[in-house]
């Protein structure tokens, strides 16, 4: 019995879409928002887990994004994400980790929608996936991101 | 190009610019069939609902915002325009106009994070930028006929944070004392700069004009 083969399996409603050809194994440093304030499993639910296993209106049921768990690989981005979002006004929390191979496939978003800009990393997670194990919290968000800024080169 | 949202208030808003996204487009903007321009922000998309904020926006805010001078809320406010909240529950959308909680600063939940720029690196917006650059020229262009026979490229970006109220006005009243103050608020290069494009061009009251070469 091939024990691998029970491991690795992704959640049923998986079979709602196809898996884009791009998602692969790979280890991304990403950051991720956390709802809760806590690296925790109700901070890095899927999308479609999120919302009650419904797919929302304003979302197409065969989009492979519905199902991933959202991040971002820049801070610039999440931190627009949390910005604009009403669950996540201050003093919101904010993880960093990379998306470990052993809780499931990744893609950069722009891989597969080209008119895409930002660093949105989709994480396909395999049921009873701990992605949250992988990760920790920035204290200070905005220390971290001026520190960032710094090693990139974009401060001026 | 695809439609976001439509009513008898708002017209049809067809997606214009993405700005943010993840799995759907968070901040954006739309444009309906009168060209009206609409900054938009999914603030919420959870099994309770989802949300946005919408309002006309003039093209200048957008670059504002875009190039850091503003903050995100601000873009939403600072025009004091029309302003909608778009909830889609239960497969049902609805509109309120004014909804006096969601727009009021102090009290909303949905606004943008007070104090948040849009923190751009400098060549990450450009394209956006040169978009919504473009469509004030051709509003600018609409209000004044004179305009669309000559191209003043130089000048036209010059006047980058006041042409609107400037052409908007009169720009074939353009005098040298209007030239003169602005460049007073210029940096002695773009004095210079500005000196030699003014006297390269008239235009006072229906004497013909000269256009500025590149």
């Amino acid at each position: 019995m091939d024990m691998n083969k029970f491991e690795k399996r992704f959640p049923a409603y998986f079979a709602n879409f196809t898996m884009p050809e791009g998602a692969r194994d790979q280890r991304i440093k990403v950051l991720r928002a956390c709802r809760t304030c806590c690296v925790e499993k109700e901070s890095f639910l899927p999308t479609y887990e999120e919302n009650v296993c419904c797919v929302l209106e304003s979302q197409e049921p065969d989009d492979p994004g519905v199902y991933s768990l959202s991040t971002y690989e820049k801070p610039r981005d999440v931190k627009r994400f949390v910005a604009t979002n009403y669950q996540y006004k201050p003093p919101f929390k904010i993880a960093i980790g990379v998306t470990e191979p052993v809780c499931g496939p990744s893609q950069r978003t722009k891989e597969r929608k080209p008119q895409q800009k930002n660093s949105h990393v989709d994480w396909w997670l395999y049921e009873n996936a701990e992605p949250y194990n992988h990760f920790e919290l920035i204290d200070n968000f905005n220390e971290f991101y001026s520190e960032y800024k710094k090693e990139k080169g974009i401060i001026k | 190009m695809k439609s976001f949202f439509q009513s008898k208030e708002t017209g049809i808003l067809q997606f214009d610019v993405v700005l943010l996204e993840s799995y759907h487009p968070i901040l954006f903007t739309c444009v309906n069939e009168k060209d009206e321009l609409f900054l938009c922000v999914c603030c919420q998309a959870d099994k309770e609902a989802t949300k946005w904020l919408a309002t006309d926006v003039k093209p200048s805010t957008m670059v504002n915002m875009l190039q850091n001078q503003i903050t995100i809320r601000d873009a939403f406010l600072l025009d004091k325009g029309k302003r909608y909240t778009v909830i889609c529950k239960d497969k049902k959308y609805t509109l309120i106009k004014n909804d006096p909680q969601d727009w009021d600063p102090e009290k909303s939940d949905y606004l943008p994070t007070a104090g948040e720029y849009m923190d751009a690196e400098d060549d990450e917006f450009l394209e956006e930028i040169e978009h919504y650059k473009n469509i004030m020229f051709q509003n600018i262009f609409k209000k004044n006929e004179e305009l669309k026979k000559f191209s003043l490229n130089g000048l036209i970006f010059e006047f980058n944070m006041h042409e609107e109220n400037i052409f908007a006005k009169s720009f074939i009243e353009v005098s040298d004392d209007l030239v003169i103050k602005y460049r007073n608020t210029l940096n002695e290069k773009r004095q210079e700069e500005i000196g030699i494009q003014k006297s390269k061009f008239l235009i006072r009251g229906n004497e013909p004009s000269v256009p500025i070469s590149a």
